[in-house]
């Protein structure tokens, strides 16, 4: 009888461990690869779950792609693309897809991501991720540069959301409904910057906590946080510039828990820094306060799970 | 066409020509044989890097380089002469005996045991070769010519300086049948050709070798450019990649002055090229003691280690 017992204890308990185990989420903390901050990454890869690779800065560059092999045999990596333009009615440029179809298949990343986005206009560059009216034609415009990029890449981009410190003109739909529309025409995930959450909240008026919710939180997969600073608008008024140069602040981190808390898959949460760069200790103790914002996010999510049950 | 028949001039433009496809078609055979993929080796040391650039004793003063920087090594003049021009005469010593507890890699614990007490930089450092295993893990992954690779470039050369001199000797035996003695050009192009062959058929780095350091320059390119604004004082690894990556001659001495005492003195040859095609890599030994010499190569591991 006392073995009996014994039994079903174990039993029980391997059922409680594989339950556990199938809800651990392997949620991975990396960085932006910026060349200058190579030494400081190469002697801190233990602390590094992946890094994010600008891919149009190896565009055309042979030499350089086989160096990014190179990067990608130490680390995994993924391809963030920042010039395809994908939010705009007018068809993405053939030979930008190529040549990112080119590098994906060279340098087989975990997946690649691209911003919503309008950065030309008849053949002019505008040299800035600007955003795009928000209506149904953008909407179905995005939907169908996503569809094209698909076909010819290989594989479905995430898709990025950009700050802007006016909202664009013209608009007809929310944020959060003209991007959950794209997601769901194009059936592609979503690459959630945070900071652009937090900075379109201060600068537009509305909760950037509140935002998150209105976006399926099964489209959450990759995530960028990232700081900015306060500049002056015309007006007097104070705005959120998402410039890649400062620390992340906390509600960055408190947003992050949040979309932890949201989310039923694996997050890859990437930090950007773009210059002004601080001592790599200093970088590794944000991606540390990432986990860690992370891991509060999962154990409110993991709680409400079992409230649920 | 028989290019035997051809008149002085002629034939020498031809055996220029033939000493050029000799030559082109070694380097297409050792990039074909030396390129099998053996994997990368993990770029989290940047004593591996120094090491592929430029042989073990690089490894040892990038090394030894960031050791002072660190502050755990200080420079000392033998007392008459300035401290860094006079390289013979600069002597390192540890700054603090326990030192050696602080540092994690064996290279640098070794250095630290060397200099436990004031000695000169140059031939102390010659003295701890041997001590790590870099070139054996390089040659492991292909980056450098392990004795296999040396061997078949060393038959390469003899087949090639056997073609070149026989095709040569050929000529001047007609030439001199048909008693014309103007061989004088043809025997210095064919010296030239055959000493040319030579120094070119047995680089330091293999194929991948030479593309993993290309690799490694291009990820590290920002150093490079920022040089002169690197902090001295250890708080970043800047100055140990951009030494191991690109070399001392690339530190700027304005900021390390330490980097004028530890310039190399001669481009790096392992172990005397082809004389060292007897090492294996059999020992895995790479925890030096300090003071005496090491094992040489490969073979000898750290077997030699005195106090």
């Amino acid at each position: 009888m006392a073995a009996e017992g014994v039994e079903a204890v174990a039993a029980e308990a391997a059922v409680v461990a594989e339950a556990d185990t199938m809800n651990e989420l392997q949620d991975r903390v990396g960085l932006g690869w910026r060349a200058d901050l190579a030494a400081g990454i190469f002697s801190h890869l233990e602390y590094i779950d992946l890094l994010e690779v600008v891919a149009d800065d190896f565009f055309g560059a042979p030499r350089q792609i086989r160096a990014l092999k190179t990067l990608a045999s130490q680390v995994s990596v993924v391809l963030h693309g920042v010039g395809m333009g994908l939010a705009s009615s007018v068809p993405v440029e053939t030979k930008r897809l190529e040549k990112m179809a080119r590098l994906v298949e060279q340098v087989r990343p975990e997946f690649w991501s691209e911003h919503l986005a309008f950065v030309r206009g008849g053949g002019i560059e505008i040299g800035h991720l600007a955003a795009t009216p928000r209506t149904a034609d953008t909407l179905e415009g995005a939907a169908e540069n996503l569809s094209r990029a698909a076909a010819l890449v290989g594989s479905k981009p995430i898709v990025e959301n950009i700050a802007t410190l006016i909202d664009p003109p013209g608009s007809n739909l929310s944020e959060s409904a003209w991007i959950s529309g794209i997601l769901a025409s194009a059936d592609c995930d979503l690459l959630l910057d945070l900071h652009n959450v937090y900075a379109n909240g201060l600068n537009h008026g509305y909760d950037p906590k509140a935002f998150l919710p209105q976006i399926p939180a099964a489209r959450f997969r990759a995530i960028h946080i990232a700081g900015g600073k306060f500049i002056s608008a015309p007006d007097g008024s104070q705005r959120l510039l998402d410039d890649h140069l400062h620390d992340v602040p906390d509600p960055v981190f408190e947003l992050l828990e949040e979309a932890a808390a949201l989310s039923p898959n694996p997050l890859t949460v990437i930090l950007e820094r773009d210059g002004a760069y601080p001592s790599m200790d200093c970088l590794l103790a944000q991606v540390e306060l990432a986990r860690q914002a992370l891991a509060r996010g999962r154990a409110r999510r993991t709680v409400s799970q079992e409230v649920l049950v | 066409m028989n290019p035997f028949d051809l008149r002085g001039p002629e034939f020498l433009l031809f055996y220029f020509i033939f000493s050029a496809a000799v030559l082109f078609i070694l380097f297409y055979l050792r990039q074909r044989d030396e390129s099998p993929d053996a994997g990368k080796p993990p770029l989290d040391d940047p004593y591996l890097v120094a090491c592929l650039r430029g042989g073990e004793i690089e490894a040892l003063r990038v090394a030894t380089l960031s050791l002072i920087d660190r502050g755990f090594l200080t420079l000392k003049s033998s007392g008459t002469s300035v401290l860094f021009p006079g390289v013979a005469e600069n002597r390192l010593e540890v700054k603090d005996p326990i030192a050696v507890d602080s540092v994690k890699r064996p290279i640098e614990k070794s250095i630290l045991e060397a200099f436990k007490t004031a000695k000169p930089v140059s031939t102390t450092l010659d003295l701890l070769m041997g001590c790590t295993d870099y070139a054996c893990r390089l040659e492991a992954y292909g980056l450098l010519p392990d004795p296999e690779i040396r061997s078949a470039r060393r038959r390469r050369l003899m087949l090639a300086i056997c073609v070149l001199l026989g095709v040569a000797a050929l000529k001047i035996v007609i030439a001199l049948s048909r008693g014309r003695t103007n061989i004088f050009f043809l025997i210095i192009l064919a010296g030239l050709a055959a000493y040319v062959t030579s120094r070119t058929s047995n680089p330091f780095r293999t194929a991948r070798g030479e593309e993993f350091l290309e690799d490694v320059k291009s990820l590290f390119s920002s150093l490079r450019r920022r040089a002169p604004s690197l902090r001295p004082g250890g708080a970043t690894t800047d100055l140990v990649w951009l030494a191991s990556a690109y070399g001392l001659t690339e530190v700027p001495p304005v900021l390390f002055p330490q980097v004028t005492a530890l310039s190399p003195r001669k481009p790096p040859r392992r172990s005397g090229g082809w004389d060292s095609g007897s090492s294996s890599c059999g020992s895995g030994d790479s925890s030096c003691g300090g003071g005496g010499g090491c094992g040489g190569g490969c073979g000898g591991g750290c077997g030699g280690c005195g106090s």
